[in-house]
Order: C-alpha cells, then sequence, then structure tokens
C-alpha cells in the first residue's frame, strides 16, 4: 500500500477502506498540522483543525473525485474548515495564546556576551514575525503560508483557494509589503542578521545568494 | 526600466519561482539605481527566512488515535451509510414525518371549521336579534319558533280553552271603555287569531265583581302562568306583568276596583317596555 499514489488511496477510502485513510492521514497529517499551526499559531487549535480536517475528508469521500491533486483537495478541505471557524469566532488571534515565545523585553548588546545576544535577538525577530504573520488578512495569510512555508506554486495555491493565479501573485505581494511595515521597528535587527543583497544580485528560494 | 512597483513584484515572483523570462535580468538593473527596492528584497527574504525556521510544535500522537478510531467506528456501518458528521443533521424517520403532516393538516382542518362555525353561529346571532328586535316592535314577546313547531298541535286545546276564557272576559270587559289593555292575554298571540284586547272602563270592571268570584278566574290565572311556562320566557318585564295581571284579578276579587285599574295601567305600561 505504501506505493499507491494519494489518489489511488482515496479511491480505496471512497470504498470505506479504513486502512488506506490511515494511510492518507499519516502521510499528511505532518503537512496540515504544518499549515494550520502557521494559520493560528497555536497547538491545541491547530490540532483539533488537523483532525477536523481528516474527518472531512472521510466523509467527503463519497463526493471526492480525482480531479485536481489530492494534496489540493486536502488543502481546500483544511483552509475552509479554518475559515469557518474563523468566521464563528470572529475574534482576532489573541496573541497571548501564541505558542511560540514571544518575549517583550528588547536585548541590550552591552549586557549580554556576542552569542546570546544574536540568539536574543533570533528569537525576538521569531516572534515578532510569527505576530506579525498572525495580524494579516486571512486571505493574505493563507496565501504567505502555503507559499513561504509549504513551497506551493501560484496555480496551486490558485485551485486552494478557487481563485486567479494573479490573485495569489498580488496577494503575495501585499502579504509581504504588510510584514515589511509591521516589522518596520525591527528593521535593524532584521537587516544586521544573515543574508545580505547590498550588490542587488540574484537569490535563490531559500534566500542563500547564487553564486555569479 | 521597470518601476519601484513592477519589480517588487517580480522580486517576489522569483522568489517564489513563479517569475518569467528575464525577470532576472530586469531586477537586478532596477536593483543597481534603487536602494528601496533592495531593502524590499533584503528584507523579504529575511522575513520569509525566519518565518520557516520558526519551531512548529510537534503533532500529539493522541489526534491520530482518536480521529481513526471515529473513523474506524463509522467504517464498520459500511458504504450504504450516508456521510455523516458529528454536527450534521440526522433525517426525520419517514413515519414520522408522514405523522407531522397529518397532523399539521388535521389541525389546518380544524381552525377552519372553527372560523366557520364562528361565522354560521355569528351570522344566526344576528338573524335572532333581528327577529326579536321585530318582535319588539310588533309589541309581543318572542315567540320560540321550535317550542310553538313541537307544541302545536297539543296545546291548541289549552290556547282554545284560553281563547273561551278570554272571550267571557272580554265580554265581561268590554263595558268599561277608558282604558285599554292587551296586557296578560297578549300573550295568546303566539297564534295571532287568539289576540285580545279590552277596554276596562270603573263601570265594567265593577261589573266584573260577580265574574272574579266565579272558579273561572282561578283557571285564568293558572293558563296565564302556563302560558308563561309554555314559552319559556324569562323576561323580568315580562314577570311583572303576569304578576301585575294576577294582582289585578285578586283586586277585583276583593272589590278594590281602583286598584285593578292601576295595576291594569301598570300591565300597559310594563307591555309597552316588552
Amino acid at each position: 500500500m505504501t506505493d499507491y499514489s494519494d489518489e489511488e488511496l482515496m479511491g480505496m477510502v471512497g470504498n470505506d477502506d479504513v486502512s488506506a485513510f490511515e494511510k492518507l492521514f499519516h502521510r499528511h497529517k505532518r503537512r496540515v498540522f504544518d499549515f494550520l499551526y502557521r494559520m493560528t499559531w497555536n497547538t491545541e487549535e491547530a490540532k483539533d483543525c488537523t483532525q477536523e480536517t481528516f474527518l472531512r475528508l472521510w466523509q467527503a469521500r463519497a463526493r471526492y473525485s480525482p480531479k485536481a491533486k489530492f494534496t489540493t483537495y486536502l488543502f481546500q478541505i483544511a483552509k475552509n474548515h479554518f475559515l469557518d471557524v474563523r468566521r464563528k469566532q470572529r475574534s482576532r488571534v489573541d496573541l497571548q495564546r501564541l505558542s511560540v515565545d514571544a518575549p517583550e523585553q528588547r536585548f541590550e548588546s552591552s549586557v549580554l556576551s556576542s552569542s546570546v545576544y544574536e540568539a536574543a535577538v533570533a528569537k525576538e525577530i521569531r516572534s515578532a514575525i510569527s505576530r506579525a504573520v498572525a495580524r494579516l488578512p486571512e486571505m493574505h495569510r493563507v496565501v504567505y503560508v502555503l507559499s513561504q512555508g509549504h513551497r506551493m506554486s501560484y496555480s496551486e495555491i490558485a485551485a486552494i483557494l478557487g481563485c486567479p493565479v494573479g490573485t495569489v501573485s498580488s496577494r503575495k505581494v501585499e502579504a509581504v509589503k504588510k510584514l515589511r511595515k509591521m516589522l518596520e521597528p525591527l528593521k535593524d535587527e532584521l537587516l544586521g542578521k544573515g543574508f545580505r543583497s547590498d550588490k542587488g544580485g540574484s537569490f535563490d528560494k531559500n534566500g542563500q545568494e547564487r553564486d555569479r | 526600466m521597470i518601476s519601484c512597483g513592477e519589480c517588487q513584484k517580480r522580486i517576489v515572483a522569483v522568489f517564489d519561482s513563479e517569475c518569467s523570462e528575464g525577470d532576472e535580468e530586469l531586477i537586478s538593473m532596477h536593483l543597481k539605481g534603487c536602494p528601496e527596492c533592495r531593502a524590499f528584497q533584503e528584507e523579504m527574504v529575511r522575513i520569509g527566512q525566519e518565518f520557516v525556521s520558526i519551531p512548529v510544535a510537534s503533532l500529539p500522537a493522541a489526534v491520530g488515535q482518536e480521529l481513526l478510531r471515529e473513523v474506524s467506528a463509522d467504517g464498520l456501518q459500511g458504504k450504504s451509510s450516508h456521510p455523516k458528521g458529528r454536527g450534521s443533521r440526522q433525517p426525520w424517520p419517514l413515519g414520522l414525518r408522514r405523522l407531522a403532516w397529518a397532523g399539521g393538516i388535521v389541525g389546518l382542518a380544524l381552525i377552519v371549521l372553527s372560523c366557520l362555525a364562528c361565522f354560521i353561529l355569528a351570522k344566526e346571532v344576528v338573524d335572532l336579534r333581528r327577529e326579536l328586535r321585530v318582535a319588539r316592535q310588533a309589541g309581543g314577546p318572542m315567540p320560540s319558533r321550535n317550542l310553538l313547531a313541537n307544541n302545536h298541535e297539543s296545546r291548541v286545546g289549552e290556547i282554545l280553552s284560553v281563547e273561551e276564557t278570554s272571550e267571557k272576559l272580554r265580554e265581561l270587559v268590554s263595558v268599561a271603555g277608558h282604558y285599554r289593555t292587551q296586557g296578560p292575554f297578549r300573550v295568546a298571540a303566539v297564534q295571532p287569531s287568539l289576540s285580545v284586547s279590552y277596554e276596562v272602563t270603573p263601570e265594567r270592571l265593577a261589573a266584573l265583581e260577580g265574574f272574579w268570584r266565579d272558579p273561572a278566574r282561578q283557571y285564568v290565572k293558572a293558563k296565564i302562568v302556563s302560558l308563561k311556562e309554555l314559552h319559556k320566557i324569562a323576561h323580568p318585564a315580562f314577570d311583572r306583568v303576569i304578576q301585575s295581571c294576577i294582582d289585578a284579578l285578586e283586586a277585583f276579587e276583593a272589590g278594590r276596583t281602583r286598584d285593578a285599574i292601576e295595576l291594569i295601567q301598570e300591565v300597559e305600561r310594563s307591555w309597552n317596555v316588552i
């Protein structure tokens, strides 16, 4: 059964094959949870959403037709469930619940050693980024998380969201601009560490400078 | 040379491997002379790096166990079972649905029948009031049509006997001419041919003295009461008429002619009220 594709396994699930479903679950649970965690920044909520996503997948087994990639179908369910939950809650993400530690104090290099200072700054930057992503509008956040966190293509994201590819592109640009604006106070720390491209050189997807 | 907005859009596209041919060259040319777009590129890359490096909590193992247990339980029910969720609605059983429909239809029919009955009763009440008004204008008590229809044959003899008595009375009373009454014997108007009227004068009333000693007096009194019973009339004014008639008869019997006349006048007034 390990050789079956996702679509084949889903076909078996359509015939009430629980073991095929179990296989699909173990194959994709991590990605779905990762996506939902980055959308909510809350372990419990992400866990519940993941569980509900796969439950909905099981309930919809009779309606599945392999027209699109299975992962597109799965992430559609995850995204829809996330939006349903958010619609019900109608509240902003409680930043106090963020799983990522979010130290509020700034660190002074004069009182910390260099390595400790860099670690503290890196932690602060990540905390600030997670907060900023949580503040993005939901559709921008979905695009950013799927594109940045899951390396999905624009066409795949467009299929999940049910919108044109151009919309995905513009949402991604908007998301980056909003993040930049929200992280403006940390600009120095952000640019003072890691990758730099002062000469405007090209770069790969992981931000690594290419050899020129 | 492309604009900053266009350049930033292409920078994002290149970063996401969605660029077109020649994009990178255009971006490089723009970046050489645009520190703002260079900053955009650097910050975008750095934010992306840091975002990806944010640790994600591990998925609790209990999630899979709970989910698979639920799915297994559902799967055991077979393919014929409809997809159902924890929050999905269960359809009504067919019998219950039919019962609900039948109950609704019966309820609706009852409401319609009630409205119809109210309408008919209201119409009947209006008719009865109209008849009562007409009867009052005619000067007599409201006859009970059903009672008359049922009792007409059996009461004819009694009514005729009243007529005989009335004729006798009228004959005696007609010598007096100052007062006119349709009082106690007007109840015989249930049969129009039995209507009687009297002209009472002191002289005639005086002539009646001998009459009221006659045993027929008792009979007349009894007939008045029986007629009242016959018509089931409970109008207080009618009661007063009957009582006044009885009192008048007693006054005649006692030789109190003046009192009898006053009583007959009262009967006349009461009768007009009716």
